[in-house]
């Protein structure tokens, strides 16, 4: 799965910390996801996807390989 | 999301505080004075009267009960990725603890066979907590 969790964080100019802090998840959980080793469950993508007000698509998508 | 059969994150520390000064004790005993028992009269329901080495009863039940509140007890901000990480790791100490127990059935017989069962009492439990929470570092880490 694609991510561009990094690149809106970075528009947004927000740290993983904050991020983390205002989802309500471990910093470790927005480290992973960037780091490509974690696949957020639905709810989370969601919950992302609505801080950064778009669609859940315009941050995560699916790979060929997926 | 609520994950279930977790303890609040205050009995982590508890847990350590049980666990790290029985292993020592406990390995102590093991090691040093593996046959001088320190016999004591137990009035016990199951056996009546009896004799038997409490020191090894307190430890054992020292080192279980603290493992057990360190392993099922939630991490500070307990989320999927960590419950993902608990998962993987479970999978894991039971793998190795099994196929360490595999081999050493091969390869040790009586007495020191029942002294690797006495040890394997215990190692789920620290294997768990090993490779949790290196797999925590590590993420914490990068």
């Amino acid at each position: 799965m694609i991510s561009t969790l990094k690149v809106e964080r970075a528009i947004k100019d927000i740290t993983q910390e904050e991020l983390a802090r205002i989802i309500g998840v471990s910093r470790q959980t927005i480290n992973a996801i960037e780091k490509k080793k974690y696949v957020p469950s639905t709810v989370l993508a969601l919950k992302i996807a609505r801080y950064f007000e778009k669609p859940v698509e315009a941050i995560f998508k699916l790979e060929t390989e997926d | 999301m609520k994950s279930q059969l977790l303890l609040p994150y205050r009995y982590k520390r508890i847990g350590w505080i049980i666990l790290i000064p029985c292993l020592v004790l406990g390995l102590l005993k093991w090691a040093i004075m593996n046959d001088h028992q320190t016999l004591t009269y137990v009035v016990n329901i199951y056996y009546k009267n009896v004799f038997f080495d409490i020191v090894t009863t307190v430890l054992v039940a020292g080192i279980l009960a603290g493992a057990l509140l360190v392993v099922f007890s939630k991490e500070k901000q307990e989320d999927e990725f960590i419950e993902k990480l608990r998962l993987s790791s479970f999978g894991w100490a039971i793998l190795i603890n099994y196929l360490i127990l595999f081999f050493c059935n091969l390869l040790f017989y009586g007495w020191s066979f029942l002294n690797i069962i006495a040890v394997n009492m215990f190692t789920t439990l620290l294997f768990y907590i090993i490779r949790f929470n290196y797999l925590l570092i590590r993420s914490k880490r990068s």
